[in-house]
């Protein structure tokens, strides 16, 4: 009987540290502002992404299908996965590219890039 | 919650001896009645528990490892198959305190959003399945509370983000219902709830998820297991974890028993990285037709302990 009393003990002890907590949302990349003054289009952008991920971002075995070998998939990628995207280039806790984030100019000038609709 | 488990202080006292009585007298007829015995060989099947429990002051050394993906991008021969990782390890001891319920504790590596994992667990077995159909299943309840010890991750997005302490701490509760059929056939249908404290963003910090095993006798010494579990994650978590580039897949193994005295060795295969419910339940991510499967093991050696003056009673 002590045991099971015991326990139950340890069970409503357990119970009472219950919580519902949800950590808040991950930053989705940087408020476009000024985005009507810039003058942005894929070749620009391409032209970074080239310099900086392409030499792992190319070909059948690029990491997660993003194949950045030309223009066009760049683009298509982009505009499939515009979310992960921002999320992992853009966004304050980038991870892309390894060897250091894109200098936060450049992230503005993507993700004004993106909501102007990825001009030619 | 917590008012539920006021509620249980406040009526435990006289539940708990009433519940007793009322379950003592299921069994009074015991020669007429004989319970089924060895549904399963142990307490775990691969990836959860069966409806067996210790024996009366029996200890249970177990030791749990999942090695890493033994295809896809991260395995192949050049991980030997993933014998050169390991994506969990889990080492417990867990004691018969009656011979139908037992207690345990557990460290486990963790394979998910937290890890350096310390699990205590609990485990009653409520009904045996009779061999006249008298009670046609078994039931055990099963139940137990982890606490993560990682570092605190700085970034406030994180799940393994600990503002208090209970952040650090996940719950599972599962009904395990078991039925042997014959001599060879034994199945399971275990509804589990788990509950984690802190999730991610548009993760649920209440799961439920239903599981289902078997296992078949080939021989005197050696079965075949199986088991699966499927987890009511909501439509609009899984549509943002997508958006994310993050699946979630249902965990299913299948693997061998092998039982050799006081051993009982479990070899497997899984799509499920972790070795905890609390973990491989909401959090499995790998596939197995994109080859993310591992081999794994479940080892037991079970002690008698206080001599043997139980067994001459």
């Amino acid at each position: 009987m002590k045991t099971y009393l015991v326990l139950l003990g340890l069970l409503a002890v357990t119970m009472y540290s219950c919580t519902n907590k949800e950590a808040a949302a991950p930053d989705t990349g940087p408020e476009p502002s000024g985005c009507d003054a810039v003058v942005i289009n894929s070749s620009d952008v391409y032209a970074t992404i080239s310099s900086r991920c392409t030499s792992c971002h190319s070909g059948p075995t690029a990491p997660l299908g993003a194949d950045f070998s030309t223009k066009a998939k760049f683009v298509s990628f982009v505009s499939a996965n515009t979310t992960i995207f921002r999320l992992r280039v853009l966004s304050a806790q980038a991870d892309m590219p390894p060897g250091g984030q894109l200098r936060q100019s450049l992230r503005d000038s993507i993700s004004c890039w993106i909501d102007k609709g990825l001009p030619e | 919650m917590k008012a539920i488990s006021l509620l249980l202080i406040s009526c435990g006292l006289c539940i708990t001896s009433q519940a007793q009585d009322d379950l003592s007298t299921m069994f009074k007829d015991s020669t007429g009645h004989q319970p089924v015995i060895g549904t399963f060989k142990s307490t775990r099947i691969i990836m959860g528990h069966s409806n067996e429990t210790l024996k009366k002051h029996e200890l249970d050394f177990r030791v749990a490892h999942r090695f890493g993906d033994a295809g896809g991008s991260f395995g192949g021969g050049k991980t030997a198959f993933g014998l050169d990782n390991s994506t969990d390890i889990r080492i417990a001891f867990e004691y018969g305190i009656t011979d139908d319920l037992m207690i345990g504790i557990s460290r486990a590596k963790g394979s998910g959003d937290l890890t350096q994992i310390f699990e205590g667990l609990a485990k009653y077995r409520i009904l045996k399945q009779t061999t006249d159909d008298h009670i046609p299943v078994s039931l055990t309840v099963f139940g137990n509370v982890t606490v993560s010890t990682m570092s605190s991750n700085d970034d406030a997005t994180s799940p393994s983000h600990f503002d208090e302490f209970t952040d650090r701490m996940t719950y599972v509760g599962q009904a395990i219902l078991a039925r042997k059929f014959g001599e060879r056939l034994s199945l399971t249908l275990s509804p589990t709830y788990v509950h984690r404290n802190r999730v991610g963003y548009m993760d649920q910090n209440n799961m439920f998820a239903l599981g289902g095993s078997g296992r078949v006798k080939l021989s005197k010494r050696l079965a075949f297991i199986a088991e699966y579990y499927y987890p009511f994650r909501s439509q609009s978590s899984k549509d943002y974890y997508k958006s994310q580039g993050v699946e979630f897949f249902n965990p299913l193994g299948a693997g061998l028993e092998i039982e050799t005295g006081g051993h009982v060795f479990s070899v497997n295969f899984t799509n499920s990285t972790a070795i905890l419910e609390n973990q491989f339940i909401p959090e499995t991510r790998s596939s197995w037709l994109q080859g993310q499967f591992r081999w794994g093991f479940n080892i037991s050696r079970r002690f008698s302990l206080f001599g043997k003056k139980d067994w001459k009673k």
